[in-house]
């Protein structure tokens, strides 16, 4: 409680402040206030800069707040939303499993969904923008070298410039369709994060069917369909039933 | 001489015995009490039966009295007589009390006693009991009372309780009693040694009792709130004598609340629980040691407390020093002033690595009453060398044994304090404009190259690119020429637009004048390989067929096999200098 008001007052006093404040500067003040225990005005600090803009890195820092603050569920909720931006960041994936091993509900992930954690993991790298950037150079390679080719009389060079056209051509084509699957998977906003101590999950979008199962605080859902104020949920395991929406933040 | 000596002393002693001497003397039997005491005052007169007054109490309460005794003796032929009477005082408030002088009139004269003064100190020897009125009005002459040394104490503060009988019956036997049930404390019997009656009656609002402090026991309360403690029963068998077999008598004492206060929170770091008066002392018994020798930490706390409660502190020691459970040592006392005395935690630790350490320090703290605040204790820290042990090195020429990096405890990564590259939110540069305008632009600049490159050819006027380029359509324009003259059945018309054909196409393909067509130059711009030398002497063939129908006419109609070779040719041509 005691926290809290202060974290408010704090708030308060950020928010009077952040037209002057560079963000350059409450990121270091937050850092050191994180590195001096004093978690609340670091978490002040790093909310203050989400009116800025967003990074993985941001939220990452956000999430390591609210751990130590021991609210796990909006810890979980930050590292998902880092975890969105970059896939690879390992430190990342690391306090995420630490918060996922601290909230109440371990839900078994199918079989097949690890391997594609994995590949996304490699592809995602730490940078959102990273495939699309990947697929404007190669795509401007090919054609640089498709204009060399106009020029070039000996034959012998010529057929090399040509292999190197068409494997920079396979290249664009490869980068365009992965920076698009990363571009589904950042404006995906079906992932959410159960924020209230216990949820009864129904088998039909009402409150008198049949409770199926009970999740509670910090869990990860996906959301399929709305019904009213009900939406229906997947959980990684696969089960699937139906919730009241206002029990579920976003991703 | 010395025979008058004697005699005079002889008649002087006789004359005063004859004279039987009148004595008035007030006496105490103690002249320093504590306030509730009780004192004796007795006053006497000798050899005279006059009456005299109670002297000036000068502010002492009379509890009891006056009790008059005479008495009377005789010896040697000599009387004697006394009358006293007996007072008893006490005194209500501590302080500095003085009986005045008793007189009496004795034959004309008046003659006084001396005043006595009288010490009260506070240190009530006995501790008044508020609760004996109330008891001594449900039965005036058997009553048991609880009473506690405080009314308000903080949680884990000990407090002394005492359970006393009040008894006016002259033989008392406890039959059998029952010890309240004690909820929400952690309680510690006071050895009181011989239990029995008080020496001296206590007088309750004039009465004196016969009193008896059945137990004592010190008592923690474990939580805050209104504590009651339930009363005490006990059955007694009063007035047994030979002759009676006594009567038995229930006694139900008070019940008492004890208010308990909750700690100031939030308790600091390394409260101890303890709650009192605390000292703690760290002793290590070396400071330099050898290689997998014993040292021992002590950890002595010492004081006012709840010892007996108090858990061996968590002591983190460097993790090359091996901790063992530490011994407790107690040296704990329960006295009427409640739990005192020390406790002490001996903690063995062997080094297991060579070199300096320090074993960091240890802070603790326990919460004191009296200021109502936590007070802080601290130890440590205490440094140690670790000397090589016996033999040392050289007896162990092989490696260590290793051992896998030890997993402590289990923490988030830290923050990445890193430059946090924030950009706007829902911003992504996959399917922006600048996303499309980016893929975009080099192709545009392609075919923005290709349509420069073209009009530069064309304003340059390569005339040999653009003779190259439009061999191929020349050629063929020219032989649709010769294919009508063939169905027309025209000789020289055919033949000379077949010659004009392949000329016009060798000379613009291959950059040459009509000059220099000839078969060594055709071959030396051909000659890649045996298919370039075959193109030009088919080419020179079909020229030279040409030639000869041209200037000599042997032949009537023009021929199908040589048009067909023409355009062969110039296909093959064609595709030699494609490649």
């Amino acid at each position: 409680m005691r926290t809290l008001s202060t974290l408010l007052l704090s708030l308060v006093m950020v928010m009077t402040s952040t037209a002057s404040v560079p963000p350059d500067s409450l990121n270091a003040a937050a850092a050191k206030a994180y590195l001096a225990g004093d978690h609340a005005t670091a978490l002040v600090h790093y909310t203050a800069l989400l009116e800025f803009g967003i990074s993985s890195d941001l939220y990452y820092n956000i999430g390591n707040c609210h751990y130590k603050l021991g609210d796990i569920a909006l810890a979980t909720l930050h590292y998902e939303r880092a975890l969105k931006l970059a896939p690879g960041d390992e430190d990342l994936r690391a306090n995420l499993e630490l918060a996922r091993a601290r909230s109440k509900d371990r839900v078994n992930e199918l079989p097949g969904s690890s391997l594609l954690a994995q590949w996304n993991r490699l592809a995602g790298g730490r940078d959102p923008d990273h495939w699309a950037r990947i697929s404007l150079w190669s795509v401007s390679v090919m054609f640089v070298l498709l204009a060399i080719t106009l020029f070039l009389r000996a034959t012998k060079l010529r057929r090399w410039v040509r292999i190197m056209t068409a494997l920079s051509a396979l290249l664009a084509v490869g980068a365009f369709a992965m920076a698009s699957a990363r571009h589904a998977a950042i404006t995906d906003n079906t992932g959410a994060i159960v924020m209230v101590p216990k949820v009864d999950v129904r088998s039909e979008p009402n409150g008198t069917s049949t409770v199926l199962f009970v999740i509670h605080k910090g869990t990860k859902v996906q959301v399929l369909e709305h019904s009213g104020a009900w939406v229906e949920i997947k959980l990684a395991n696969g089960t699937v039933g139906w919730m009241q929406e206002e029990g579920l933040t976003r991703i | 001489m010395r025979t008058l000596w004697s005699f005079l002393l002889l008649i002087a002693l006789t004359g005063t015995t004859v004279g039987q001497e009148i004595g008035f003397t007030a006496s105490v039997d103690r002249n320093a009490i504590a306030a509730g005491e009780q004192l004796r005052l007795t006053i006497q007169l000798t050899n005279t039966r006059e009456r005299f007054s109670a002297p000036d109490m000068g502010g002492l309460v009379v509890v009891a009295g006056p009790f008059e005794s005479s008495n009377f003796s005789y010896v040697n032929g000599r009387m004697t007589s006394s009358v006293s009477r007996t007072w008893t005082l006490t005194a209500p408030q501590p302080g500095k009390y003085t009986i005045g002088p008793a007189q009496v009139k004795v034959g004309g004269g008046i003659i006084a006693t001396d005043p006595i003064t009288i010490e009260v100190s506070k240190g009530a020897a006995r501790p008044s009991d508020p609760y004996a009125n109330q008891g001594q009005k449900s039965d005036a002459n058997l009553f048991a009372t609880i009473t506690l040394s405080k009314n308000k104490v903080y949680v884990g503060e000990q407090v002394v309780a005492t359970y006393t009988l009040y008894s006016r019956y002259n033989n008392l036997e406890l039959s059998k009693y029952e010890l309240p049930k004690m909820t929400g404390f952690w309680a510690e019997e006071i050895d009181l040694g011989e239990n029995g009656w008080e020496d001296r009656p206590r007088t309750i609002n004039g009465i004196p009792y016969n009193v008896a402090v059945l137990k004592k026991q010190v008592l923690f309360p474990q939580k805050s709130g209104k504590l009651r403690i339930e009363p005490l029963e006990l059955t007694c068998t009063v007035n047994r004598s030979f002759f009676n077999r006594g009567s038995e008598v229930g006694v139900k004492s008070n019940t008492i609340d004890l208010q308990v206060i909750d700690l100031p929170q939030p308790a600091p770091i390394g409260f101890t629980g303890a709650v009192g008066e605390l000292q703690l002392t760290g002793t290590i018994d070396r400071q330099q040691v050898k290689l997998n020798e014993a040292f021992q930490i002590d950890l002595r706390f010492a004081g006012k407390s709840n010892l007996k409660l108090l858990e061996a502190p968590a002591f983190d020691v460097p993790t090359d020093l091996e901790r063992y459970d530490p011994k407790t040592v107690d040296k704990i006392s329960v006295t009427g002033t409640g739990m005192s005395g020390t406790r002490e935690f001996q903690y063995l630790l062997i080094p297991r690595n060579e070199g300096l350490f320090e074993v960091p320090a240890l802070e603790l703290s326990y919460f004191d009453p009296a200021t109502g605040r936590y007070e802080v204790l601290r130890a440590g820290p205490f440094p140690l060398e670790v000397l090589p042990g016996e033999g040392g090195r050289t007896a162990r020429p092989e490696r260590p044994a290793q051992t896998d990096v030890q997993v402590l405890g289990e923490d988030i990564r830290f923050i990445h304090t890193g430059d946090l590259d924030l950009r706007p939110a829902g911003e992504h540069l996959f399917g922006s404009a600048w996303y499309w305008a980016g893929l975009g632009t080099p192709a545009l600049a392609f075919v923005a190259l290709l349509g420069w490159r073209r009009r530069t050819e064309a304003q340059r006027g390569d005339a040999v690119l653009m003779r190259r380029k439009q061999a191929d359509r020349v050629a063929k324009r020219t032989l649709q020429d010769a294919a009508k003259a063939m169905e027309a059945g025209a000789s020289g018309p055919f033949h000379d637009a077949v010659s004009k054909a392949l000329r016009g196409y060798v000379g613009d393909a291959l950059g040459l004048g009509l000059a220099e067509l000839t078969l060594d130059r055709m071959r030396a711009e051909l000659d890649r390989g045996p298919e370039g030398s075959a193109i030009a002497e088919e080419v020179t063939r079909i020229l030279g067929v040409c030639d000869m129908a041209r200037f000599a006419p042997s032949q009537e109609r023009p021929d199908p096999a040589l048009y067909q070779a023409a355009l062969e040719v110039i296909g093959r041509m064609e595709r030699t200098l494609r490649v």
